[in-house]
């Protein structure tokens, strides 16, 4: 009995200091809530989100970030986004971006309960169609732009003329995104290698998920692995997570004449330098930065925002909505084509004569129903609500079972 | 044979490397009478301690070493404290299973996909072996983890069949008062096989992190200590046959992808990843039911003492009880 | 009638030592989580005044830990049964989701103009479903020799990746599916409730919870059935040569634990904010049961109030998260450590006092001696 007095004395010495410590008092903020849908230090979606907050805070005066991870009916059954949503008002958030297609209905139902507070859903199109509250606004990056230069880089690059795409699940945005990927490395596997369109071998597997979820979706690492092993030479990583350019780069170092191309963030290439080819990345900062600027203006209007890279500068963080770093794999032919690719399309995009735009008829899609007639030009949409993969690409369109 | 299922396959054992190793860990423990529930967690948390101390001291020897360390000293802690103070083996590893996971997530934030290249286990590829057609380019073109998996199971087997102390560790399991008799030191012995154990199971995490899925992130392995416990059982607690269970396991996880693949064919990958329950379920309930012995009996006659014997599943009879000298 | 009082001794109401184990656990853990903290430059009262924050300040805020608390005391509830006859019920994670599939199936296909037949038909199947998927276990376990351990992580997988086949397949939403959950079920399907503060409350599932929870102290407090099950937990080998049904009793056991995890599935999903199915429905609520009873010690009367404090530590675990920016699954390993201090503590009570037993038997030995040699000598 002894002993355990003077343990009792220690615990309440232990328990009682950290109470006299105090809060200080904070500072008039305008306080942003960020919902991600992964974890902040992915490597890959949830991370460049993650990032442009703090550039956010970093470049407008007063900002303050909070931030809540992997949001998702896996990871955490227990917190719809309603919840999430009340416990960031709660603590002074004005605005909320919530970073996934996974929220779709939620936003719309949660938004009208917070008329003060604006929402911001990334990669959604309720202001679009006309569902959404007048607190909600959507933004995504024309990533079709760096799906193509990802399908480009694919196509210089492979020496087998087998390219596969590690696709998360099946939605209007993964369609138009492996598609567009498809339409870079066929265009450049044609005019650049000189070789037939027909006979590049492009197919998408879709793992189920925007991540690994073990046991319920398919194991990326596995299906990666599958790729390889099948011929394929490279990877285009559609997924939120790094898989791909990881087992790219183990096989890489075991004399593999392997590469990948991870998505989403900028940094995804430092997992394996040798075996990337680069990465198209989004740079949300600058929109993140005008939206928050356009509500502490009081001239905020809901808006459905395809925001389009900086042409004249890809790579410009100020400035691009969307940008692709090359890797150390990609050689320095392929590394001149690509770049005279980027310059083709940067000019198409504007109109420009002479300029490439790769969402032009004849385009059939994947069972081979016209998509796009001879000369049509594809409306914005036409590309958004891409209803199946396109011809000459194979995987599923649809998800099994619908 | 086709260049793409040889890789396949080659995959397929390289793959199944971790599984193998925590498996026969815990074989070794439940043969010794003692069941450590904590693989699931024990294999994240020192997938966890391997990556990290990989990366921080360069050095992929040591975070091996750590990992093994760390999946001694949960499997330690089960075993001492059902020693002295008799607390309860499952409650022990249960608790451990989530509290393992809990605390590699929270102490493997910073570690969260840092580029692994550095610390991986090298490919080793063995000279002229490496070449035999086929065999070679399987089992012969992997890295010294893989190799490790198969001397291992040789090993184990050896020990447990071809020696005296090998005879004393199934004593540990099925009769522990009787071995005690014959001066077996029981707590001891149980003590050392489920360190040793616990330290092979940590070794199946520094193969995830620093290999098979090399890096880090929350949950890396979430998931595979149970089917490394499934698979204890669907072998039957023997060593060979858990081998073929780690490599049908996998194996599976692979046709399943294949499948996947296949324009005709669309089964989804969960009722195929239901499989390796049912397979251990159906093996459990056909040996231990009784249904096997009448398809016994069906058998000509000369055959039955064999097919008997290969369908006798002996789950160590003492498995999971504290022994009492008294 | 049951020698009643010796039962409450049994269980430990009386016993203050029994309770010790409990308050060092959770001093030892306490302790620890200081540690950690500090390291992160953070203390115990930044963590207290986030869980008050997300957990207590407000009504509708303790109401969201009520929610949290009742599938979680459904499923503890329903383990009092499985423990006390000494089972290891693991697989009550995969009863809570055969439980929230079946409440949903009813929910999201069936229709009936009555509130009450509909919610009692989504109930009822919840109910089934989750005492089936028990007894499926129990039946594995006395017929097949499947262990209800290994049986139950068997089963625990199997029904979800059922789960999750049937949402991202059959019962995917018609548009705009993630494979992550189904189309939010209709209003008329959910439990009746009321909203206050934002918060909702269905008093039916306050009922239920509660009922269930007084109907299984009664049982096994005072039934026949609750003292076999005690005997059966004691050695179930005694207990069948003493003449008791062990195998229908562990069946039974295990049927209505399986069925009040089902019930805790059906408030999961129907309880409003949820009111759809998710990917991973369950959401480890078993789990996190089965270290509520563990830290119980199996004494019913300390599971509503553990129950409690794990719901609040849920609930409040998100603001710690989301205000402090530390992992949520600190708030896990404070459980975690938590329980496996109290299983440690329980050990060393229950050694100290068998060393006390034994030293007062052999006192009382050496005073018989003693006496004896007295009465030797005198005579």
């Amino acid at each position: 009995m002894f002993r355990f007095r003077y343990v009792l004395i220690l615990v309440l010495v232990v328990g009682l200091l950290p109470i006299a410590a105090t809060s200080v008092a904070q500072d008039e903020e305008f306080v942003f809530g960020l919902v991600m849908v992964g974890p902040h230090d992915d490597r890959g979606w949830s991370q460049a989100h993650y990032e442009a907050g703090l550039y956010v805070e970093e470049n407008i005066p007063g900002t303050k970030m909070i931030w809540v991870e992997s949001i998702n009916p896996a990871d955490s059954p227990d917190r719809p986004l309603e919840l999430v949503v009340e416990d960031l008002v709660d603590q002074g958030a004005k605005l909320i971006i919530a970073n996934s297609d996974e929220y779709k209905n939620d936003v719309n139902a949660v938004a009208p309960l917070y008329p003060d507070v604006t929402f911001l859903h990334v990669s959604g199109d309720a202001v679009l169609t006309g569902d959404a509250p007048p607190n909600v606004t959507n933004i995504m990056g024309e990533m079709e732009y760096g799906k193509m230069m990802a399908g480009c880089a694919a196509a210089l690059t492979t020496q087998t003329g087998k390219i596969s795409y590690l696709g998360p699940l099946i939605n209007d945005e993964t369609r138009r995104l492996a598609a567009s990927a498809y339409l870079g490395a066929k265009y450049c596997y044609e005019n650049y290698r000189g070789m037939s369109g027909a006979d590049l071998g492009f197919e998408v597997v879709w793992i189920g998920f925007w991540f690994n979820i073990p046991g319920f979706t398919l194991d990326p690492t596995e299906v990666v692995n599958d790729f390889f092993n099948g011929g394929a030479d490279v990877v285009i990583s559609g997924i939120d997570t790094t898989e791909a350019i990881v087992v790219a780069g183990q096989r890489s170092r075991e004399g593999e004449a392997v590469w990948a191309i991870p998505y989403d963030f900028q940094g995804a290439c430092d997992e394996a330098p040798e075996a990337c080819l680069g990465v198209p990345y989004f740079n949300w900062g600058p929109a993140y930065v005008d939206l928050i600027q356009s509500i502490l203006d009081g001239t905020f209007a809901p808006s459905w925002d395809w925001n389009a890279p900086d042409w004249s500068d890809l790579n410009n963080p100020d400035t691009t909505a969307v940008g692709f770093v090359k890797g150390a794999g990609l050689s320095e032919e392929a590394s001149a084509q690509l770049d005279e690719f980027i310059a083709a399309l940067a000019a198409g995009s504007q109109g420009e004569e002479g300029g490439l735009n790769l969402w032009v008829g004849p385009l059939n899609l994947q069972d081979g129903t016209a998509y796009l007639a001879e000369g049509e030009v594809a409306t914005a949409e036409q590309i958004w609500y891409l209803p199946q993969l396109l011809e000459g690409m194979v995987g599923d369109s649809v998800p099994a079972g619908s | 044979m086709n260049e793409a299922l040889i890789k396949t396959l080659a995959e397929i054992v390289g793959t199944a490397a971790p599984l193998l190793i925590a498996a026969q860990g815990e074989l070794i423990t439940e043969r010794a009478g003692v069941v450590n529930l904590s693989l699931d967690g024990s294999i994240v948390l020192a997938a966890m301690a391997a990556f990290a101390v990989a990366y921080e001291t360069e050095s992929t020897e040591l975070g091996i070493l750590v990992a093994m360390l760390v999946g001694m000293l949960i499997a330690i802690l089960i075993i001492s404290a059902n020693v002295t103070l008799k607390v309860n083996q499952i409650a022990l590893g249960f608790v451990l299973t989530l509290l393992c996971a809990d605390l590699s997530t929270y102490l493997g934030r910073d570690y969260t996909g840092l580029p692994g290249g550095n610390v991986e286990i090298p490919y080793a590829p063995i000279p002229l072996l490496k070449d035999i057609p086929v065999i070679g380019e399987i089992f012969f073109r992997q890295n010294l983890m893989v190799y490790f998996s198969f001397v291992l199971v040789a090993a184990v087997w050896f020990w447990i069949y071809r020696t005296g102390p090998g005879l004393s560790l199934r004593a540990l399991g099925e009769r522990p008062s009787a071995a005690y008799v014959r001066g077996t030191r029981v707590q001891f012995w149980r003590f050392v096989y489920v360190a040793i154990g616990g330290s092979l199971v940590g070794l199946a995490g520094a193969a995830y992190s620093l290999d098979v899925l090399l890096g880090w992130r929350e949950g890396l392995t979430v998931g595979q200590g149970w089917i490394a416990l499934a698979i204890v059982i669907f072998g039957t607690w023997k060593p060979l046959r858990i081998l073929l269970g780690a490599y049908l396991i996998v194996g599976l996880r692979s046709f399943a992808l294949y499948l996947q693949r296949q324009d005709t064919i669309n089964l989804p990958v969960h009722i195929l990843n239901m499989i390796p329950w049912l397979l251990m379920l159906l093996t459990l309930m056909f040996v231990a039911s009784g249904v096997a012995n009448y398809l016994v009996v069906a058998l000509p006659k000369r055959w039955q003492t064999p097919a008997r014997r290969f369908l006798r599943s002996d789950p160590p009879a003492a498995l999971g009880t504290a022994f009492e000298k008294e | 009638m049951t020698d009643w009082r010796r039962l409450f001794r049994v269980t430990g109401v009386n016993s203050v030592v029994g309770i010790l184990p409990l308050l060092a656990g959770v001093l030892t853990a306490l302790i620890l989580i200081a540690i950690l903290l500090n390291t992160e430059g953070f203390t115990m009262r930044d963590v207290w005044d986030a869980l008050y924050d997300g957990a207590w300040e407000t009504d509708g805020k303790k109401l969201r830990v009520l929610i949290n608390w009742m599938p979680l005391m459904l499923c503890s509830t329903g383990l009092l049964l499985t423990f006390t006859a000494g089972l290891w019920n693991i697989g009550i994670e995969g009863q809570l989701t055969m439980g929230a599939l079946g409440a949903a199936a009813v929910a999201l296909f069936v229709r009936h103009d009555s509130k009450t037949v509909q919610l009692g038909a989504e109930i009822g199947l919840a109910c089934i479903a989750g005492a089936g998927w028990g007894l499926l276990a129990g039946i594995l376990k006395t017929r097949g020799g499947v262990n209800e351990i290994f049986g139950g992580v068997a089963l625990n997988f199997i029904s979800a990746l059922f789960s999750a086949f049937l949402i991202s397949g059959p019962w995917a939403p018609e548009r705009g599916g993630t494979g992550s959950r189904t189309e939010a079920f209709d209003e008329f399907t959910l439990l009746p409730s009321r909203i206050i503060d934002r918060s909702h409350l269905s008093n039916t599932a306050v009922a239920l919870t509660v009922g269930g929870f007084i109907v299984v102290a009664l049982i096994l407090y005072f039934s026949r059935f609750g003292l076999q099950l005690k005997a059966i937990g004691k050695s179930e080998n005694s207990a069948r040569a003493l003449g008791i049904p062990t195998e229908r009793n562990l069946w039974l056991a295990m049927l209505l634990c399986g069925g009040l995890a089902g019930l805790g599935g059906a408030i999961k999903v129907l309880h409003p904010p949820i009111g759809q199915l998710q990917q991973n429905s369950s959401g480890g609520i078993g789990f996190l049961a089965l270290l509520v009873v563990l830290l119980a010690s199996i004494r019913p009367w300390l599971v509503p109030i553990i129950a409690f404090v794990f719901a609040f530590l849920a609930t409040g675990g998100q603001r710690v998260e989301s205000s402090l920016q530390i992992d949520a699954a600190l708030v896990n390993v404070l459980q975690g450590v938590l329980v496996l201090a109290v299983l440690l503590f329980d050990g060393i009570r229950q050694r100290i006092q068998a060393e006390q037993e034994k030293r007062a038997v052999a006192a009382q030995a050496a005073r018989r001696a003693a006496e004896e040699e007295l009465k030797v000598k005198s005579s």
